[in-house]
């Protein structure tokens, strides 16, 4: 099948299921579909364009260092260094590794961590994360404080989208009440999030600048 | 792995589990989850893979707080039960809560068999044809990862044996975890150097790549796959015509008559109970040449 096609009809695909779930309000199931079909079509992008085998084994290890970072770091509850690296990875190799390895991340560390249906909406969260960090690289490598703000929102919105889908999940609508409750229990989360990816940008973004770099220029790597 | 479902080629098991999975979870009708449940619970047990009893007592205990808080916050319903500080808890609210954590439950049980059944071997195989470059992105993270856990560990002893690691306060022991980290990065780095020359050197992304695990399709594997769409489409009709729906405010009702609706759930049953069937049926025969001889 030639590549248009394809994209065309994945996205008549979940346009249509989308639409079918929510006449007959099944919401969470077209949530997640939705979900799965945005990230395969960036997949299907991905497969389809020419990759130097660097790229894909930078994309290779900064996945891996994140999903360990998950275990090195699990002496304190959400303070992990995740969202840091795949924001690191947007900014220095381009949005594509960083949607990737944000995408990828999620559904390897969640074998470890509990797979569950909501693999595929943190899938694209956190691959959407990367990827807006390798549109926004000139003003994330400029500015620290451009830098710090794009963490803790991305800490903020990670957690809120997570939160909406468990209140949708428990009894098929939307109930502010009930929304609130949960989301007032996972305040204390949304603040770790925050500045554990405010710490972790602040220490790790220098080295890894270097390091990536320097790699860069081994490899003859050119991105964005 | 000494079961009779994982012998069977990886597209039709992985077709049949979404099926399975897809229906147990998104149908609202409290027999169906049930019966997925029980399904899953049987699976589980056939498979005897995994040792569960710790986790099991935090689920349990988890879904118990689901059931339970339902009533407290929805107060629909028809048949009121009692009065807590003047809302109504109700008997509709308590079902809908009961079956809700069910659902969860029977999820969790058929993703534990998922994961046994699916080893990695198989998702690369199923995945390689369809995406090569992700698969194979894929398959090296998952050797990277127990690489860099032994190198985390002969650093960290490194460190500590001369001093440098620290464990005295929380923000020491995320500096050191820290610069561990960063030696960890300079060592991965550097290994995917390595990596890539070699890959270079051996013709990589010159031809194209093939699998080492070959799976022949033989006649089960289509009959397990025919079974299991014939009845996937039937359930799906039925979930299409609102057949399957289940009501639980403000009385418990449903939208067929008597006779579909146990038609419906004896084919989710049948679906879900397949292999459950087909472990007996193999250990039978196993039993059955044994005593033969």
């Amino acid at each position: 099948m030639t590549k248009p096609l394809v994209k065309i009809l994945l996205l008549c695909a979940a346009i249509l299921i989308f639409a079918f779930s929510f006449v007959n309000a099944a919401y969470v199931p077209a949530i997640i579909i939705v979900a799965a079909c945005s990230v395969a079509l960036f997949y299907y992008r991905f497969e389809h364009r020419e990759h130097t085998t660097a790229l894909l084994i930078l994309i290779t290890v900064m996945t891996s260092l994140s999903v360990f970072g998950r275990f090195i770091f699990a002496f304190i509850p959400g303070f992990k260094p995740v969202t840091a690296l795949v924001i690191i990875t947007g900014m220095y190799l381009g949005k594509e590794a960083g949607f990737l390895t944000g995408s990828l991340t999620a559904m390897l560390s969640n074998f470890y961590f509990g797979q569950g249906l909501w693999t595929p909406l943190q899938m694209l969260v956190w691959g959407f994360i990367g990827f807006f960090a390798g549109l926004l690289w000139i003003q994330l490598q400029k500015s620290r404080i451009i830098l710090i703000l794009y963490g803790i929102i991305s800490g903020v919105i990670f957690s809120v989208i997570l939160d909406f889908l468990s209140v949708l999940w428990i009894d098929n609508s939307f109930n502010l009440k009930q929304y609130l409750i949960i989301a007032s229990s996972s305040i204390p989360f949304i603040i770790i999030y925050a500045a554990s990816n405010t710490v972790f940008l602040l220490l790790l973004k220098d080295p890894f600048a270097r390091k990536l770099t320097r790699i860069k220029t081994k490899l003859n790597l050119q991105v964005n | 792995m000494n079961n009779a479902f994982s012998k069977f080629h990886p597209l039709s098991s992985f077709i049949y589990f979404v099926c399975v999975i897809g229906f147990a979870v998104f149908t609202q009708h409290p027999i169906i989850r049930g019966i997925g449940l029980i399904s899953g619970i049987c699976f589980f047990i056939l498979l005897n893979e995994r040792n569960v009893n710790k986790e099991l007592a935090f689920i349990l205990m988890f879904f118990f707080i689901i059931a339970i808080t339902n009533p407290l916050f929805f107060h629909d319903g028809k048949t009121v039960l009692f009065f807590l500080h003047g809302n109504a808890i109700t008997l509709e609210s308590i079902i809908a809560g009961i079956s809700m954590s069910v659902m969860m439950i029977s999820a969790v049980f058929w993703l534990w068999c998922f994961g046994i059944i699916f080893t990695c071997e198989k998702v690369m195989y199923l995945f390689s044809k369809i995406s090569p470059k992700i698969s194979l992105i894929i398959s090296m993270i998952m050797r990277f990862i127990p690489l860099l856990k032994d190198r985390h560990k002969q650093t960290q002893g490194c460190q500590k044996a001369m001093g440098l690691y620290t464990s005295d306060k929380l923000t020491d022991r995320v500096k050191s975890a820290v610069r561990i980290f960063s030696i960890l990065v300079t060592y991965a780095l550097e290994h995917s150097l390595e990596t890539e020359t070699a890959m270079r050197a051996r013709g990589f992304s010159s031809k194209k790549r093939t699998s080492g695990l070959t799976y022949s399709f033989k006649k089960r594997d289509s009959l397990l796959l025919a079974i299991c769409l014939t009845l996937s489409l039937a359930l799906l009709f039925g979930a299409v015509s609102e057949k399957l729906q289940f009501y639980y405010y403000p009385s418990l009702s449903i939208n067929a008559s008597y006779s579909t609706s146990v038609m419906y759930l004896l084919l989710f049953f049948i679906l879900a109970f397949m292999p459950v069937f087909i472990e007996i049926k193999e250990a039978a025969m196993w039993k059955y040449s044994l005593s033969k001889i």
